[in-house]
């Protein structure tokens, strides 16, 4: 239907091409020239001596015409212009005249297309914020991330690196690092970050408020805050500079609050609370070490290097450092430069974010289905209207007015609707995208989305906008122009149009259908998954994560609090166990992954999921030991490796697993526990390796706490705490609220897709009830006709209500089709669900069913109450 | 082309067919031919513009806005096309003839006083 020509006569605006022109010219001289020999045959010449003195008059008759034409073709082109802008004026203010006066139609329309637009620009304003929106650095293309083969560098080979590089004029190092800061209640966490001095040089940054530390600074003592922080703990002071705050137990002088949505060097969206500068002489960090990568590295380019002469020139340095320090890894070689912008700047952390991703990806489908529906009911809407205003438009036609012109008007008139949603939903949107920050405030993490309106967005919209009207008001717009004049006029319409609408219904009730499938399939998954045993207990547990901050020696400090702590804490009033591990298993916060190697070198290598822990974990958690002993204290450095392995690893290692060894690590198995979940809710039970936390220390001991009063042994936990390290802010929660990570997807899943369901159903519903009451407007002949014949009411409701069926059923196949089809889509969402889940089916099925019987019952309704004699009157 | 003879018209000066169409157009919505005889006609014969040159002018004024042109019918019946001054037009048509007034006056106190 969308021919090219359609579309060209539809923009082509002059209806005079140069050859008009030019014959109108001929027209125009040939009349001069009769008009002259006529009156010089009047003064009394013959006809050839008339002819030829009008002809010498007149001149060069072909080069007069030549530059009349270059003139004329001008004055065809200004034509146009104006009346292109008269026409648009013209229309756009016959839409917004029929805006006023149908204001039921208009409201519906507007509220329709505000919801699609609206739901689609809030998607994408978060991809906007995540992948489009340049970095927050000066100069952005010149800045490159240095990437030495893993993302985390030694200092030692940092300064290596910064000190030969040439293609770079500056480069700075950062490490995140969680730091407590000291106030009147107690100590808060904070996310920091410690960098070069150089740090805000490189990234061509400045201080909304003060002076952050530059190349060559040398005190350690200063840090530099975010904007949050400043107005979270230091409620907007501003004469915060110079003032002194603890970190850590250590003073340090705040120089700086850096601008809003400053975020260091982090993927979009992560934030860090504040800035300090590295400490090149503290011992026990493990500076001096050439293998233990610590740090990120960034540098700013010098003018007209390129990310790739710069990686060339880091080659060559990695392998010189490589010769130089035989134990620096091979990776090493594949030093490179990246971008810090757009995709690149996810390297790294894509694939923790790819089920991110993938989920915006699915929200943005969701989204697009409601405005394909969104679509269809309006261009039923439409169609409609274009029926209802048939004699207004076969009038006009009479009149002389143009098919194409016709079309343009109906959609200038899509255009003002469209418009008029799109701002709408513009608003909409801002509000949408706004909860995503409410929500995101809930994470463990400081996490905010810089979603202010940008160009990309307003441009997005309007396209969008633009795009939706086209869709949704071409067809009807050129169904309304291509009428028959005669019957239109004489008020009688033809049912051909009827088949389109009930098209555009099925198509609805079909993505209807698909949408109430996939979100019925999310909240069977989110019922599964709450009901999904992890294979341990959280409820009564206390998680209390500490962090000692960065201290000298950290690993033996943490060590020596563990074991003060625990006793301390077992014996408190209501305490039942308690254990001590690395990782919260199912809170999203960490995992540790490695190989095993076992004793038999011909055995392949089992990958399995790591935790360190104290005795007692394991009661803590409510995991039964099946074999063997749990750890004990004296299971630390110095002492012989141990083990505990859970059963699927036992599985994997064959039976007599308790007392094998591995050769790598270094450990004999000494216990077997029950399985748990370790990452995320629907996985399947991968092989765990349990280790003493004594033996492997890690940087932040998490202590889970079996408690009869959570509230009173969290007093207690702090007020120990206070004692024995005041310094340390504890974050501690019940465990139930650090595991609700773990059913996340499915809980936001359920939500949108419920949401848009709804929506769907509601729009699918609005588009039923449209065509039904104008089918019964349209047939209340053919209906009081068999009235009259005999027909009873319930013969007539189930008439019309049997249309429907039909539509609804068309409707309801082709969208669960799609649905079971389309389901392998969902298959990271949704746990221990078969997208054919024949109670979601069914369901979906069931409400269909009933909101389309409960649109079409009020017109069938109506359709009975017709009577006879006054439509037969009619006539 | 031919020369004309002298004495018998003067040749018109550039930038003056402007004036005399714009001046013609003043009466009343006209066509081409009518502009030329009336040029022709009110100049007891002394004023006339090549035709072609005419008609070039014609459609360069419409280009720039200062006349409108629609087809009707002439005094004979037969298809014609009218041009018609825009306000634009008639702004044009009085700096011109106030330009030309001051031109003229100066060029009387120049020749009369010699």
């Amino acid at each position: 239907m969308m021919k090219r020509h359609l579309i060209r006569r539809l923009f082509r605006f002059t209806s005079r091409t140069n050859r008009d022109v030019r014959r109108d010219i001929d027209e125009e001289f040939q009349f001069h020239l009769d008009m002259r020999i006529e009156d010089l045959r009047r003064e009394g010449l013959d006809e050839a001596a008339a002819r030829a003195q009008a002809l010498r008059e007149f001149g060069d008759a072909a080069r007069g015409a030549d530059a009349c034409a270059v003139h004329g073709e001008t004055i065809e082109r200004q034509r146009w212009l104006t009346r292109i802008v008269s026409e648009l004026r013209q229309d756009s203010g016959y839409g917004l005249r029929l805006i006023r006066r149908s204001p039921g139609f208009s409201a519906a329309a507007i509220a329709t297309l505000a919801i699609a637009i609206g739901g689609n620009t809030a998607i994408f304003s978060i991809v906007n914020a995540l992948v489009f929106r340049p970095a927050p650095y000066g100069a952005p293309d010149g800045l490159a991330r240095i990437h030495t083969g893993e993302s985390q560098t030694s200092w030692l080979n940092y300064q290596d690196i910064a000190s030969r590089t040439r293609s770079f004029r500056g480069v700075a190092a950062h490490r995140g690092t969680m730091i407590s800061l000291a106030t009147d209640a107690e100590p808060v966490r904070l996310n920091g970050q410690t960098v070069t001095p150089n740090f805000f040089d490189v990234l061509g940054v400045h201080a909304a408020l003060g002076r952050t530390f530059l190349t060559g600074d040398t005190r350690t003592d200063v840090v530099v805050v975010s904007d949050r922080v400043w107005r979270t703990q230091f409620s907007s002071d501003p004469a915060i500079v110079g003032r002194t705050i603890v970190l850590d137990g250590r003073r340090y002088e705040i120089l700086a609050v850096m601008p809003r949505l400053f975020r260091g060097v982090a993927p979009p969206g992560l934030l860090r609370d504040c800035w300090f500068p590295i400490d090149p002489a503290a011992p026990g960090r493990g500076l001096e070490e050439r293998n233990a990568g610590q740090f990120e590295i960034i540098g700013r380019l010098a003018p007209g290097v390129t990310h790739e002469q710069a990686t060339a020139e880091l080659r060559v340095i990695a392998a010189q450092l490589r010769a130089e320090h035989p134990e620096i890894p091979e990776r090493f070689a594949a030093t490179r430069a990246m971008h810090v912008d757009g995709i690149d700047a996810f390297q790294g952390v894509a694939r923790t974010l790819l089920p991110v991703f993938a989920f915006v990806g699915l929200l943005w489908i969701l989204a697009g289905l409601v405005l394909a529906i969104g679509c269809a009911n309006l261009a039923g809407l439409l169609l409609g209207r274009g029926v209802a205003r048939c004699r207004e438009i076969a009038v006009r036609l009479a009149l002389g007015s143009g098919r194409g012109r016709l079309v343009r008007q109906l959609l200038t008139e899509s255009l003002v609707l469209a418009m008029a949603g799109g701002a709408a939903g513009l608003m909409l949107a801002n509000w949408l995208s706004g909860l995503l920050n409410v929500a995101a405030a809930r994470l463990p993490f400081p996490v905010e989305f810089d979603l202010a309106l940008d160009p990309r967005v307003l441009v997005y919209t309007i396209g969008l906008s633009m795009a939706t009207a086209v869709v949704f008001g071409l067809v009807p717009a050129r169904r309304a122009s291509r009428i028959d004049l005669v019957p239109a006029l004489k008020d009688e319409t033809g049912g051909r149009r009827q088949r389109l609408r009930s098209a555009l219904v099925i198509g609805q009730i079909a993505m209807c259908s698909l949408l109430l499938a996939w979100a019925g399939l999310f909240a069977r998954s989110l019922q599964r998954a709450v009901a999904v045993d992890p294979g341990f207990d959280a409820a009564g547990v206390l998680v209390a994560e500490l962090d000692l901050g960065d201290v000298p020696d950290k690993a033996r400090m943490t060590e020596s609090l563990v074991a003060e702590l625990q006793p301390r804490l077992e014996r408190m009033p209501g305490v039942e166990s308690v254990g001590v591990s690395s990782i919260v298993p199912l809170a999203l916060t960490g995992r540790e992954a490695f190989r095993i190697t076992l004793d038999d070198p011909s055995a392949d290598r089992p990958w399995v999921m790591g935790n360190r822990l104290t005795p007692g974990w394991f009661r803590a958690l409510g995991i039964p030991m099946r074999a063997g002993r749990d750890f004990r204290w004296d299971d630390r450095e110095g002492a012989p490796g141990v083990a505990i392995v859970n059963e699927t690893l036992a599985r994997r290692l064959g039976p007599g697993a308790i007392g094998m060894r591995l050769k790598w690590p270094d450990v004999e198995i000494v216990g077997v526990v029950a399985d748990s979940k370790y990452y995320t809710i629907g996985e399947t039970i991968a092989p765990a390796l349990y280790r003493p936390f004594r033996q492997h220390p890690g940087d932040s001991p998490i202590f889970h706490i079996r408690t009869s009063d959570l509230a009173g042994t969290a007093r207690a936990l702090r007020a120990e705490l206070r004692r024995l390290a005041p310094a340390v802010a504890p974050d501690i929660k019940p465990m139930t609220a650090a595991v609700a990570v773990a059913t996340m997807p499915a809980r936001v899943g359920a939500i949108f897709s419920g949401g848009f369901g709804v929506l769907a159903a509601l729009l699918a519903a609005l588009g039923i009830y449209g065509l039904v009451s104008f089918n019964v407007a349209q047939r209340q002949r053919e209906i009081g006709v068999r009235k009259a014949i005999g027909a009873g009411t319930p013969r007539i409701i189930s008439l019309i209500v049997g249309d429907t069926a039909v539509l609804a059923g068309a409707g309801l196949a082709v969208g669960l089709i799609v649905a079971v089809a389309a389901g392998q889509l969902l298959r990271g969402f949704i746990v221990e669900v078969s997208p054919a889940d024949p109670l979601t089916l069914g369901g979906v099925v069931a409400l269909v069913a009933a909101s389309s019987l409960a649109a079409s019952l009020g017109p069938a309704l109506r359709a009975a109450r017709i009577d006879p004699l006054a439509t037969l009157r009619a006539e | 082309m031919k020369p004309r003879k002298a004495g018998d018209t003067v040749t018109l000066l550039q930038g003056t067919v402007d004036l005399l169409i714009l001046r013609a157009l003043q009466r009343g919505p006209a066509h081409g031919y009518s502009i030329s005889r009336w040029v022709r006609d009110s100049t007891g014969g002394v004023l006339a513009i090549e035709d072609a040159g005419l008609y070039q002018a014609l459609h360069r004024l419409e280009a720039r806005g200062w006349i409108d042109a629609e087809w009707g019918l002439s005094e004979n019946n037969r298809r014609a096309k009218y041009y018609r001054l825009t306000a634009g037009g008639r702004r044009q048509l009085r700096t011109e003839v106030n330009a030309w007034k001051q031109y003229a006056t100066a060029m009387f106190k120049l020749i009369e006083e010699t």
